[in-house]
């Protein structure tokens, strides 16, 4: 009975991502990124989403696309419907199909982003957590469009933040990291070695005038070699032993290895085999 | 006063001394002669120089007054011995060239009495080797205008001889300190610190020689450092035929007054000189020095000298050359934008340098 109704769910999720693929094909036609199935928006909101997608898009380089059904979709979970819809409809501007899809599922009541490609890097989990506390509230007062507004603007943020230093991806299942600490040079860092570098510059340019112009170019007497020791009493006289006892210091515990802080972005393997991030909340 | 030119016996032009195989050359007809004629005739010279200053101090006696004080006089005239012209010197110069007919002239009257040299360091880099060796270091060095000296200036590079003070002097050096000896080692629950420590006591009688003390007041101190040491075992003694071809200074200094922080120096050395010999691996302690004997002896050093003026620039350049030994020293100039630029290149690559290695590492 279960197997059949988990048969069932897939289907149903099947089918949706079918109807969605095909309204892909004409949607990278139109370009169309908003999928308003639950009706959530007026026109004119509509109208101020896709603005703000297109201003998105022109700013990042990357996809964003809105998703929201008030469907049924059984046992598929609002993570696969997403990375489903994503990957079958074909989005993302670059090669990667990088982009972030955000989902609001109004039968289950839960938000839901996923994230393909490059997104993966800019959102992180904890970026993720941050971006739906800021459309989470908006939901629950079913102010959509303003939810859909604010998490394209919270994206687009971190998205100009760039990478944040020490991101990395790991497989949210076996927890095993998959790529390397991401290294950035903060502007800090810049600062303080570009400092650094002018100051040697600069002593090398004044060492160079010292010496052209004789400074510090003095003659020192040569003792070693026009002085003879002619040593007439050569003593070390012992005096006593001094002694002091210390007690050891306890053994310091080592810190265990594993990821430490912040900057994961969890990552997991859809049914076609791309990688998303993604992360959501109920509302 | 007396001055002289060292003539050729065989023909009668001017003698002057040559570095390359120190010996005297005539400039007209080639003859060479060796120290000994050389010496001999400098001797003769010597002698009725110092009879005539003799003359003069009992001249100056009776005629106190009339006299004065010609010795300190800005300003010495002398008449050229070979064309009578007049050479007009300042006080400590006591060897020079006639500006009429160029011969070299050594002003043996100012040579006389405690004002004579002891020892002299003959020249053994000559002047063509003085002039490649200038150019060539100024080739070497990046940052001096291209083409800035010319040759032809550079030509006007004259042999000096400066006087200086070399002191030896003995001291009795002592150092007493306290050193100590540590060893650690564990002792069940406990880390045990066991330090030996010994009372250090060190005398000794040190001998220094070669301390150089410039004896001329203009000398720029600088300049001079900068192409010590001279070898001073090859010192010879003084002779006024040294002199001939060449510029000479006379001290301007006491010997006490160029000497009187000698030995604040010296025993300034005697704590590093005696703790050569202490083995702890740490040591604290005080060490004295006190002078036994202090003797200096008056030399004349050979020293190349190019003063090298440049139309639109505000300071002359200075160049000397150790006459002994090829060691330079000078004052530059410098492309100031060639070097801007260079420290900004070496700005531009360490930074690059800094970005890929903080980007990796940290």
């Amino acid at each position: 009975m279960k197997n059949i109704k988990r048969t069932l769910a897939l289907l149903a999720a099947a089918l949706l991502c079918l109807t969605a693929g095909m309204a892909m094909a004409s949607a990278t036609a139109t370009s169309e990124r908003l999928f308003d199935r639950a009706d959530l928006f007026t026109a004119t909101e509509e109208e101020a989403i896709r603005n703000a997608i297109a201003d998105f898009q022109k700013a990042t380089g990357m996809d964003f696309v809105v998703l929201t059904s008030s469907e049924s979709h059984g046992d598929a979970s609002q993570q696969q419907i997403a990375d489903a819809f994503y990957d079958q409809g074909g989005f993302g501007l670059d090669e990667e199909n990088s982009g972030v899809l955000y989902y609001i599922d109004m039968y289950d009541r839960q938000e839901y982003i996923s994230t393909t490609g490059a997104m993966i890097d800019y959102l992180t989990d904890e970026r993720i957590e941050r971006s739906l506390d800021v459309s989470n509230p908006n939901l629950r007062a079913a102010r959509y469009a303003d939810a859909v507004q604010a998490m394209i603007a919270k994206v687009q943020e971190f998205v100009k933040a760039g990478i944040p230093e020490g991101q990395y991806r790991y497989d949210v299942i076996t927890g095993q990291r998959l790529t390397a600490r991401h290294k950035v040079l903060t502007t800090a860092e810049m600062l303080v070695g570009g400092a650094l570098c002018l100051l040697i510059g600069f002593i090398f340019m004044s060492g160079v005038k010292a010496r052209y112009r004789l400074k510090g170019s003095t003659y020192k007497y040569d003792y070693a070699t026009n002085a003879q020791v002619d040593m007439q009493e050569n003593r070390d006289d012992y005096l006593r032993t001094t002694v002091t006892r210390a007690r050891k210091p306890p053994p310091s515990s080592g810190s265990g290895g594993g990821f430490g802080g912040s900057g994961g972005s969890g990552v997991h393997s859809g049914g076609g085999g791309v990688s998303h991030g993604g992360g959501g909340r109920g509302f | 006063m007396a001055s002289v030119t060292y003539k050729c016996p065989n023909c009668g032009s001017f003698l002057a001394f040559d570095p390359d195989d120190q010996k005297w050359k005539c400039d007209r007809c080639d003859s060479v002669y060796d120290e000994e004629t050389l010496l001999a005739k400098a001797a003769e010279y010597q002698q009725q120089a110092d009879a005539e200053h003799q003359q003069a101090e009992a001249d100056a006696h009776t005629h106190a007054a009339a006299a004065g004080d010609a010795g300190s006089e800005q300003q010495v005239y002398y008449n050229c011995p070979s064309c009578g012209s007049g050479i007009m010197t300042d006080e400590t110069t006591v060897a020079t060239h006639c500006y009429y007919c160029h011969n070299p002239v050594v002003l043996q009257g100012k040579l006389t009495a405690d004002m004579k040299p002891d020892m002299v360091l003959p020249f053994s880099v000559g002047k063509e080797k003085a002039i490649e060796a200038f150019m060539g270091w100024v080739a070497k060095k990046r940052f001096v205008p291209k083409g800035f000296f010319a040759r032809e200036q550079v030509r006007q590079m004259e042999g000096v001889y400066y006087p200086h003070f070399v002191t030896e002097a003995t001291v009795d050096g002592s150092y007493q300190g306290e050193g100590q000896r540590t060893n650690v080692f564990d002792q069940g629950q406990y880390v045990v610190t066991q330090t030996e420590h010994y009372a250090i006591t060190r005398r000794a009688k040190i001998a220094f020689e070669n301390v150089m003390r410039p004896a001329l007041k203009a000398t720029d101190r600088k300049l001079s450092d900068g192409i010590h040491p001279f070898p001073l075992t090859e010192l010879t003694p003084f002779s006024g035929a040294y002199l001939s071809g060449f510029l000479a200074e006379r001290r301007d200094i006491a010997q006490s007054e160029a000497t009187a922080d000698v030995a604040d120096e010296l025993t300034g050395y005697v704590k590093p000189l005696l703790t050569q010999t202490v083995h702890f691996p740490t040591y604290q302690g005080k060490a004295e020095g006190r002078v036994l004997r202090q003797s200096s002896k008056y030399v004349l050093l050979p020293t190349w000298v190019l003063t090298y003026i440049k139309s639109g620039e505000k300071e002359p350049y200075y160049y000397v050359m150790n006459g002994r030994t090829g060691q330079v020293c000078g004052k530059l100039p410098i492309d100031k934008g060639k070097l801007r630029l260079t420290a900004l290149g070496i700005t531009a690559i360490l930074f690059a340098a800094y970005c890929v290695a903080a980007y990796f590492l940290f």
